[in-house]
């Protein structure tokens, strides 16, 4: 895994789709969050909607594949928080719309995470994969 | 007196039963990653010892993520069939705040210590 400060506002990752990074770039997240000023609830919040999203990607855009390429970037602009994640897999687009209704059926509790834990997500179909946006206001 | 039970991977330290509970201590991060590693154990462990009550202590669990909190759901049904349950003992804050997300904290016996969850 690479990580860059590209300047006080912007941090940008580069993973490949191995489950073992996971924790490094929810770590590194979290530690660019805290450092500047985010509440810690705000800064377990995007860890854990990052966290379930870039396990997404593996499962369901890499099909478990473990040398898929990510790259992660979180800005700050004003009151946001704007999270990127960026993959090069199936591009399958996830239903937002879906609700997690059965809690002790498997599958959709990462999305359920992620969409109560931020305040936008928007999955953008890019020609050879799929870019996911998302923003979380600061409190 | 309980019985020790060797375990095989780093995501579960300890385990022992007492009578038909199956105590297991869980240790670390849990994400996509390690999370097999519990499963594995655990499924394992239900299968040898046929519990009906498993409790896990999280006290060593500062995070997990909904793939542990799979693993949890497919250990409950299991014991559900054969009228078991399951008890998370010692949660720590960010486990405890994914279990009242996701909604599950009332659907698991959570108890602050496993004193509590075995006299349960």
């Amino acid at each position: 895994m690479s990580e860059r400060t590209d300047d006080d506002h912007k941090l940008s990752l580069a993973m490949t789709s191995d489950p073992a990074e996971i924790a490094s770039a929810r770590k590194a997240l979290e530690r660019f969050a805290a450092a500047r000023g985010l509440e810690p609830e705000d800064v377990a919040e995007l860890g854990l909607a990052t966290n379930e999203a870039i396990a997404n990607i593996i499962r369901h855009a890499y099909k478990g594949r473990d040398d898929g390429r990510i790259e992660l970037t979180v800005e700050i602009e004003g009151e946001d928080v704007v999270v990127l994640l960026r993959d090069w897999g199936s591009g399958a687009v996830p239903n937002l719309a879906r609700q997690k209704t059965d809690l002790l059926q498997p599958g959709g509790l990462g999305l359920a995470c992620m969409k109560l834990m931020m305040d936008q997500l928007q999955f953008v179909p890019q020609p050879d994969g799929m870019l996911l946006k998302m923003i979380k206001r600061k409190r | 007196m309980p019985d020790e039970l060797k375990t095989t991977t780093d995501a579960v330290t300890a385990a022992r039963q007492e009578g038909d509970a199956l105590i297991l201590h869980v240790r670390g991060e849990i994400d996509l990653h390690s999370s097999p590693d519990l499963r594995t154990d655990l499924l394992s462990l239900l299968q040898k010892t046929s519990a009906k009550k498993l409790v896990l202590n999280l006290n060593d669990v500062p995070y997990m993520d909904s793939s542990a909190v799979a693993v949890l759901v497919e250990a409950m049904q299991r014991l559900r069939k054969i009228g078991g349950k399951v008890c998370l003992t010692n949660l720590q804050p960010r486990v405890k705040g994914l279990l009242e997300i996701a909604r599950l904290n009332s659907i698991f016996t959570v108890c602050a210590d496993e004193a509590e969850a075995l006299s349960k």
